[in-house]
């Protein structure tokens, strides 16, 4: 299944390190558009510093809007790395191997435009100190360590921390070539990068436990990074929100919306990158069935926020999702949601043609993302309009300019910062496809040779 | 292999007629001690049939619910461990692990069990309170909710796994009945077998049959389970609103199954001599998934805690109350020790994992704190006085079993290992055609300095 193509190592080392060793225009007309974006969004956000938050949509009584929608939706797609990475190693799934870096790679990035995002929505960033740390000493004014403001990014960094040791641990062989093919300053940076690697069969023992320890180690913080996001939900009284299903439910919505995030990125980078002898039909339909399992049992949680929320027929509650699933736009972007989410990507994958088709899958995975953008927003919004029982406003929220910008910015930030990342790394690991080459094997079973794998352990 | 079983060498593999032979061998002289077991078990069930008929003389209504709490817990703790166990078969069989080929007859064999669990469903729903004026999944649905519902839902359940069963067998029940000398035995065999000739269309029909089978029998195992949860437990129990115990329930469900399955390997290597088949391959494969599912169960059950510590409402807090602080706070600690921490400080270590007594006696302690579980949940909400209060009040005291309680846990148990045996005389316990389908996949070869097995994906 997983050999069609036997490579050799230097034809691995060649393709792989192709863009690393050279400039394509195509790379540099990229980047530089998706610097410009940035650019743009960065002068917004300049801009919202200057006028206020006033220039955003948030007003009484909602004053979470797209850029907490925006920060969930990032940390949920940086659960990708660690679910294709840590988990698909343990599991030791063959078709992981192509898509490991860029999956890990993805994670530290969008974990860093997810930090982005609370500072941003405190219109004034240095505010947030405030509100963290303790100001006034002589009278003993910590103002709230109790605040998400904290929990979040004590998880968010240790997170951040715990996968750029991941992404470098996997990195190092990888440098160690680079170094190897690389002059002047160049064959520096990447010397002291690679930490003196010369593949002996003691660093590769060493390179192997760290990596299956980092994969169990990383676990925990994969599974509280999202949890904790969904407690400063959980744990406060606003209906719809006092739900005990909102951390697995958090959590496997971030593992839907991440892994479909790694095959729209896997695609694009098999197409810009000319990666066709590495990211073949197979591994996109193993992501496919892999996606399936995951949001169907995404689906499941769904269901039981929703008929659970119904359970005490509290007022609050039946108004709040009553406004989700029957009062436009609400109920207009629920069922953009639940459709892109759910219904048309999971039964098209059940058909083997559209697991193997790039087109298709780009489009599926991409309709993902757009309804878990829409889920959290769905949640978010609705919640803070009948938060309490005495709304004195009852229009509702429209994001303003500043905060699209933003948000588009924050995508553009993201392909940036991958783009930059394969200009000095390669983004499939080369060790790991030249492993995968000689684990490849062929048995013959009855009058038949069919492809084989020599068992890891 | 491992732990010091045997070394792979270039040696020849067991061929599919060995398996064959030595299964058919086994299963065609079924030997003294497999009647012993029997007729122990069976005088098990009948103590439990006496201590149900006691329970039934006392009747049914409000005042004495409460007797029925035990009898549920034990229900659940069936539908948690046993029943459970055909979902490893059908997801391994999914995911194609080929390590799966020797256990998956031992789990599909325990769907029989399912019949035990429709029928003591029955007095179960006699038990329970009317929907009326209570919290209830079915929001005063009309159409005989819950009772139909749920005989529906169990009843899919069994039905499924019985087909599982009996269709994925159908190549076994042709062996048996090739093999076995002419017999009362060998023509129900025979019978059973439809005419089973191994002919290309009927694999293909057997292989996509088992695993659709498979796929309906998981995706109706949560579905059953959040029935006999939000009945049976959430909705006696007011101000409890807690959205994540259905998926609490169902992983603590396949933690038991796991565990029963190690439990079930263990005890036929040491009674009926199947080492060769339940090898460290299979404990350490299956240790994997059950440290999986123990951690997830603490995750599920924290987060349900977390969120009522924090939200301090008053139905909240007597919930908490009642069900982890004061009354069941026992029954939680032990239950948390063996379905969490024992698990977690065990087979965190490969040595323990890649060992049989290792994953074996964890899964025992998962089953037994399956079973404590069970009383916490059940027994408390059905000792709730008034379902129908905003908030509980007063909270019901700690209940203990009494004899009729302990007759029914035991006997009930001992019914579904006795059906189990019954099953095992008709269908081998080993599935020959599964295991030597993949002997023809794995060949041993050289790699590099040692010798490694290579398998072949048969799709």
């Amino acid at each position: 299944m997983y050999y069609r193509r036997t490579l050799t190592d230097a034809q691995i080392n060649r393709e792989l390190l192709d863009v690393v060793l050279r400039t394509p225009m195509w790379w540099v007309v990229i980047v530089s558009i998706l610097g410009l974006i940035v650019a743009g969004a960065a002068s917004a956000f300049g801009f919202m510093m200057n006028q206020g938050l006033g220039v955003t949509g948030l007003q009484q009584p909602i004053f979470w809007g797209f850029f907490i929608t925006n920060f969930i939706f990032w940390v949920g797609i940086s659960h990708a790395g660690v679910m294709i990475s840590a988990i698909l190693r343990l599991s030791q799934a063959e078709w992981r191997r192509p898509m490991v870096r860029a999956a890990e790679t993805m994670t530290v990035f969008a974990l860093m435009t997810s930090l982005l995002q609370p500072l941003i929505h405190a219109g004034r960033p240095w505010r947030i100190f405030y509100w963290v740390f303790p100001y006034d000493w002589a009278r003993g004014i910590w103002p709230d360590v109790r605040s998400p403001l904290v929990w979040d990014p004590t998880a968010i960094i240790t997170y951040l921390t715990s996968s750029s040791l991941f992404v470098y641990t996997a990195l190092i062989p990888d440098l160690a070539i680079i170094r190897d093919r690389s002059t002047g300053w160049r064959r520096t940076v990447y010397g002291i990068l690679a930490l003196g690697w010369h593949g002996n069969p003691r660093q590769w023992k060493l390179q192997g436990i760290a990596g299956i320890l980092l994969s169990a180690l990383i676990l925990p913080v994969f599974v509280s990074v999202h949890s904790i996001v969904s407690w400063d939900f959980g744990v406060s009284l606003v209906p719809s929100w006092h739900v005990t299903v909102f951390a697995p439910y958090f959590v496997i919505g971030a593992v839907h919306s991440g892994v479909s995030a790694v095959v729209t990125l896997m695609i694009l980078m098999r197409k810009l990158y000319k990666l066709e002898n590495f990211i073949w039909e197979e591994h996109i339909d193993a992501v496919a069935r892999l996606l399936i399992v995951v949001a169907t049992a995404w689906l499941f949680f769904f269901w039981l926020d929703l008929v659970f929320a119904l359970w005490l027929k509290e007022e609050q509650e039946m108004t709040v999702w009553h406004l989700r699933l029957f009062e436009p736009p609400w109920s207009w972007l629920f069922l953009v949601f639940i459709v892109c989410s759910y219904i048309i990507p999971v039964p098209l994958w059940m058909f083997r043609r559209v697991r193997r088709s790039f087109t298709w899958m780009l489009w599926t995975s991409l309709l993902v993302n757009v309804g878990m953008f829409l889920e959290r927003l769905i949640i978010i919004v609705p919640a803070l309009m009948r938060k309490g029982p005495w709304v004195f406003t009852y229009d509702t929220y429209r994001p303003s300019a500043v905060e699209v910008t933003l948000i588009v910015g924050s995508i553009a930030l993201v392909a940036f910062l991958l783009m930059l990342f394969s200009k000095f790394f390669p983004l499939i690991p080369i060790w790991e496809e030249k492993e995968g080459q000689k684990l490849i094997d062929e048995v013959k079973v009855g009058d038949r040779v069919v492809p084989a794998l020599v068992k890891e352990h | 292999m491992h732990n010091g079983e045997h070394e792979l060498t270039a040696g020849p593999l067991p061929t599919h007629q060995d398996v064959a032979r030595d299964v058919l061998g086994r299963f065609q002289d079924l030997g003294h001690r497999y009647w012993g077991w029997v007729t122990v078990l069976a005088f098990l069930f009948v103590l439990g049939i006496v201590g149900f008929i006691i329970r039934l003389s006392e009747g049914f209504s409000d005042e004495n619910r409460a007797n029925w709490g035990y009898f549920v817990a034990t229900l659940a703790f069936i539908v948690t461990t046993f029943t459970a166990m055909p979902v490893i078969s059908a997801g391994l069989r999914l995911a194609k692990a080929n390590w799966r080929r020797p256990l998956t007859r031992v789990t599909e064999n325990m769907a029989i069990t399912g019949l035990l669990v429709v029928l003591m469903l029955i007095p179960a729903l006699i038990a329970l309170p009317s929907i009326e004026g209570r919290l209830s999944i079915w929001f005063e649905f009309p159409l005989g909710a819950p009772g139909v519902w749920d005989v529906i839902g169990y009843g899919t359940l069994a039905f499924i796994g019985l087909a599982l069963l009996w269709g994925v067998a159908l190549p076994d029940l042709a062996a048996a009945r090739d093999h076995l000398p002419a017999s009362q035995r060998q023509r129900v065999i025979k019978w059973l077998s439809l005419g089973w000739v191994g002919g290309t269309r009927q694999w293909r029909v057997l292989y996509q049959g088992s695993l659709l089978a498979g796929a309906m029998y998981l995706l109706t195992y949560p579905l059953v389970q959040t029935l006999m949860i939000s009945d049976f437990h959430h909705g006696l129990i007011p101000g409890l609103k807690d959205a994540i115990i259905p998926a609490t329930v169902v992983v603590n469900g396949l933690q038991g199954a796991v565990g029963m399955t190690l439990l079930t390997m263990y005890l036929m290597r040491r009674l009926g001599n199947y080492e060769r088949y339940f090898s460290v391959e299979q404990f350490w494969a299956l240790s994997k998934p059950l440290l999986a599912f123990s951690l997830l169960w603490f995750y599920f059950w924290w987060a349900s805690f977390i969120t009522f510590w924090y939200g301090r409402q008053p139905g909240e807090s007597e919930v908490i109350r009642l069900l982890v602080l004061d009354e069941y706070r026992g029954a939680l600690m032990i239950s948390f020790f063996l379905n969490f921490i024992g698990p977690l400080i065990a087979l965190v270590w490969n040595p323990v994992r890649r060992s049989v007594w290792g994953p074996a006696l964890v899964g025992t302690g998962v089953v037994i704190g399956a079973l404590v579980n069970q009383v916490r949940l059940y027994v408390s909400a059905f000792s709730v006085a008034d379902p129908s209060q905003h908030v509980m009040h007063p909270r019901p005291a700690t209940q203990w079993p009494d004899a009729p309680d302990l007759l029914i846990m035991v006997g009930a148990i001992s019914g579904c290992v006795l059906l189990f045996m019954l099953v095992s005389k008709i269908i081998p316990v080993v599935s020959i055609w599964e295991v030597g389908e993949g002997l023809r996949l794995v060949k041993v070869r050289r790699y590099l300095n040692r010798y490694a097995r290579v398998i072949a994906k048969s799709h």
